[in-house]
């Protein structure tokens, strides 16, 4: 037979424990998905691995409403989306041009689309007119680039409708597109000249 | 044609580039990481915890016992007579002062005075309940002013011991004073005159 006290003790430690034990299960299940959130936005692997110790320590100090969240995914993509608009820095600069030279060079040597998204100088165009967008469709399109995240997940991050989320996802694809046509062509005109 | 091949690999290319855009793998043992940095922050955390756990507990000991010693009965020392002396001597008032305070600051000789305070406020009937809560001094009788003949008694002795201090010749001498025997004569009575004349009555 135990003391009171002793079985207070213990079921205090049990809490502890699992509490413990559900907070490694976040970090091995979550983290990951974390990462690509934060690196959504910062462009940066160091910026974006201290933005998951971030939003993995605020999980900590939250740990009591931790158990009543539905969607953890959604809440910690949510934590580390603030948690790296937070820690955006200005990018890095990258000339427009260069990187759109770059992409023509690549096109006009016969590179598939995959093989040129994969290039360096692509990402760095990619930004760099992601950047010119509105906030609201800016932040939609950054999201969605992080393939764990659906549309109902964004919109939970956002605090917006879902359907809000397909619309404003389709009318930053379609400025971006015309951007990118845009970019190319005139480069291409340049070299005509 | 040109143009709709043009529209598709745009299409394409933005497709595949929004795909790679955030497609960044983390550094191996991303989570191990992060499990280390989260362990030692909760246990920063519990230890801090601790501190102020102690921190608390301290200063709650110390408060209670501050409290202790401030509530503390300071004990009574019994007073002299020539301590009372030197104090002012308390009023005896008829106002809001209570019985006891009254019965407690009053003096012997002002007694008949404090009794016909209590008896004409309560009347004979709570005296006695008002006496027994009465806060008693813990010396009886109690202490009162010197009167006039102690203290010149006092003041007498005062000279008699400074005077035996300056001149300690006068002490031996009253010491080595030679009393003279006292002699005391016979009686001698004479009979009455009826006994003489009928001495068998």
């Amino acid at each position: 037979m135990h003391a009171p006290g002793t079985e207070t003790l213990s079921g205090l430690r049990t809490i502890a424990d699992a509490a413990g034990e559900d907070l490694e299960a976040a970090v091995e299940q979550y983290a990951r998905t974390v990462y690509r959130v934060a690196y959504s936005v910062l462009r940066n692997h160091h910026d974006a691995e201290d933005a998951v110790q971030e939003t993995f320590l605020r999980l900590v100090r939250h740990q009591k409403d931790w158990v009543a969240v539905r969607d953890r995914r959604a809440w910690l993509a949510r934590v580390a989306w603030r948690v790296a608009l937070d820690r955006r820095r200005a990018a890095p600069e990258i000339s427009l041009e260069d990187a759109a030279g770059a992409v023509r060079d690549l096109r006009a040597a016969g590179a598939s689309a995959d093989e040129i998204a994969e290039r360096e100088q692509m990402t760095a165009l990619l930004a760099k007119l992601i950047a010119t967008l509105p906030e609201d469709l800016r932040n939609v399109v950054t999201l969605s680039t992080v393939e764990d995240l659906t549309s109902p997940e964004i919109a939970e991050v956002l605090g917006i409708p879902e359907g809000s989320v397909r619309e404003r996802l389709m009318r930053a694809r379609g400025i971006l597109k015309e951007k990118l046509s845009r970019c190319l062509e005139r480069k291409d005109a340049r070299r005509k000249e | 044609m040109p143009d709709e091949r043009n529209d598709k690999f745009l299409d394409e290319l933005l497709d595949a580039s929004l795909r790679h855009y955030s497609d960044a793998a983390p550094r191996e043992r991303l989570e191990g990481r992060v499990l280390a940095q989260l362990r030692s922050a909760r246990a920063a955390r519990s230890q801090r915890r601790w501190v102020w756990a102690l921190a608390v507990g301290v200063a709650a000991t110390v408060v209670i016992i501050a409290g202790i010693a401030i509530h503390k009965p300071v004990p009574v020392r019994p007073m002299t007579a020539s301590q009372h002396a030197s104090e002012p001597q308390p009023k005896l008032t008829r106002g809001p002062v209570g019985p006891g305070l009254a019965l407690a600051k009053a003096t012997p000789r002002g007694g008949p005075t404090h009794t016909k305070n209590l008896a004409g406020k309560t009347g004979n009937h709570g005296l006695a309940s008002q006496l027994a809560e009465a806060h008693w001094p813990a010396q009886f009788p109690t202490p009162a002013p010197l009167s006039e003949q102690e203290k010149l008694l006092l003041a007498y002795a005062r000279w008699m011991a400074s005077s035996a201090q300056k001149n300690p010749a006068v002490e031996e001498q009253q010491d080595n004073l030679e009393i003279p025997l006292l002699t005391i004569t016979a009686l001698n009575i004479s009979p009455l005159e009826g006994e003489k004349d009928n001495p068998e009555k």
